[in-house]
């Protein structure tokens, strides 16, 4: 039944990502905030199959904690369903991928298109100067960029290996930095294709003033999401 | 951000706990390195202020010149490496009549900001307890759990989202050199 509903899920979402992915060409053409609609959109779209094929539901904890303006929001990742609901959570976020994304015919293109922050994790300096610059440009529009800090996704249970890239972007942008803990690694595979059922629950936590130092700044924000994410898990394997 | 004022929970983060309280001189006994983590931030120009629970006052056990003759004691301890505490704040209610300043109530915190003309983000509560935490987040101010005393208890029992978010050092001394680090 768990494999029907998965197989279901799987030709439901390729399907209707093919289908929107090509019929949204012509909105290269348009403003930036048509393609970041359209995102929304397609995001609605994965998350109602999840809920209506595979059973899976989202919980959403602590939205009080997002500030108005600009801010960091920094989350726990484990699958590709975080970067779903993050974009779909927020309303005009600038995520940070790998530049790698862009060779991702499509998907990369719209990233960019949707004025998404992509790194280069080659070279150093230089992709760090760059990235501080592109997450000013998003303050000032007031728009908040989410970033994943441990720079990849991480399987449920995983040591914590936090980097302190995010220290850039705090330290120089002199912005509030809100943890994010979720357990999205409980329902949404790994690798393989068989989602569970179930309520992912992801919990936005008090923001980080901004103003702390590299180092207290990195425990903080790693204990603070660990803690959450360890009871979520947790709170999921009940 | 260097802070301006440290506020300390005295057992378990200062001196060892006692689960039957700490009801004379002689029961008090420094935690390793502590009383050097406080002499480095009486180097650094911070203050400190201690804020301890002292319910065994409100059970009788022991009555507030005994309390004084314990702080003498731990103000000795620590002088010994430069350390020095700027007040402290006590509070003898037993938990059946317990009063604002009561952790897990801010009072005391309060008391202690508003003595050194400290805002909340001027301020950081070191402490063992969820009950610290608890208070620290009432008043406004960041907080640090230490796993000495009840700390790692408090740390695997979960730290509930509200008193997030919370950053953990094995002991005072960890704590304050991040504190005073760069
Ligand atoms: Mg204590």
């Amino acid at each position: 039944m768990l494999l029907l509903r998965s197989i279901l899920f799987q030709t439901y979402w390729w399907g209707i990502s093919a289908v929107m992915t090509i019929s949204h060409v012509p909105l290269f053409l348009a403003p930036r905030k048509w393609t970041v609609h359209q995102i929304k959109m397609w995001g609605r779209v994965s998350l109602w199959g999840l809920r209506n094929i595979v059973g899976l539901d989202v919980e959403v904890r602590g939205r009080e904690h997002i500030p108005q303006g600009g801010a960091l929001i920094a989350s726990k990742h484990q699958t590709m369903w975080e970067t779903i609901a993050l974009f779909n959570l927020n309303p005009d976020p600038a995520i940070i991928f790998k530049r790698e994304l862009t060779y991702v015919p499509f998907y990369g293109w719209y990233a960019m298109k949707a004025g998404m922050i992509l790194i280069d994790r080659s070279t150093k300096a230089t992709a760090m100067r760059r990235m501080i610059r592109r997450g000013q440009e998003c303050i000032d529009q007031n728009r908040q960029i989410v970033v994943f800090p441990e720079g990849t996704r991480r399987p449920v249970g995983a040591e914590p290996d936090y980097k302190s890239g995010i220290y850039g972007l705090y330290g120089q942008l002199n912005v509030p930095c809100v943890p994010v803990a979720h357990n999205s690694g409980l329902y949404w595979p790994r690798r393989g294709y068989t989602w569970r059922p179930g309520k992912v629950i992801i919990e936005f936590l008090p923001p980080i003033a901004p103003g702390l130092k590299r180092q207290e700044f990195m425990d903080t924000l790693q204990n603070t999401i660990e803690a959450a994410t360890d009871r979520l898990v947790a709170e999921g394997q009940n | 951000m260097r802070p301006k004022l440290v506020l300390l929970d005295r057992d378990g983060v200062l001196n060892e706990d006692r689960d039957d309280f700490i009801k004379n001189p002689g029961e008090l006994i420094m935690l390793p390195d502590s009383a050097a983590a406080v002499g480095k931030l009486t180097a650094a120009g911070i203050k400190t202020a201690i804020v301890t629970n002292q319910s065994g006052i409100g059970r009788g056990l022991f009555d507030e010149a005994m309390l004084t003759r314990i702080h003498e004691q731990l103000r000795n301890e620590t002088a010994r490496f430069g350390g020095h505490y700027d007040a402290i704040f006590f509070c003898p209610d037993p938990p059946w009549a317990a009063g604002p300043n009561r952790k897990p109530e801010p009072g005391m915190l309060r008391q202690a900001m508003s003595r050194f003309r400290a805002t909340p983000g001027e301020c950081v509560l070191i402490g063992d307890s969820l009950r610290d935490l608890q208070a620290a987040q009432k008043a406004g101010c960041r907080r640090i759990l230490v796993r000495t005393g009840n700390g790692a208890k408090t740390q695997a029992q979960g730290l509930p989202p509200e008193v997030l978010p919370v950053s953990v050092y094995n002991d005072l001394g960890a704590a304050v050199d991040t504190l005073l680090g760069e």
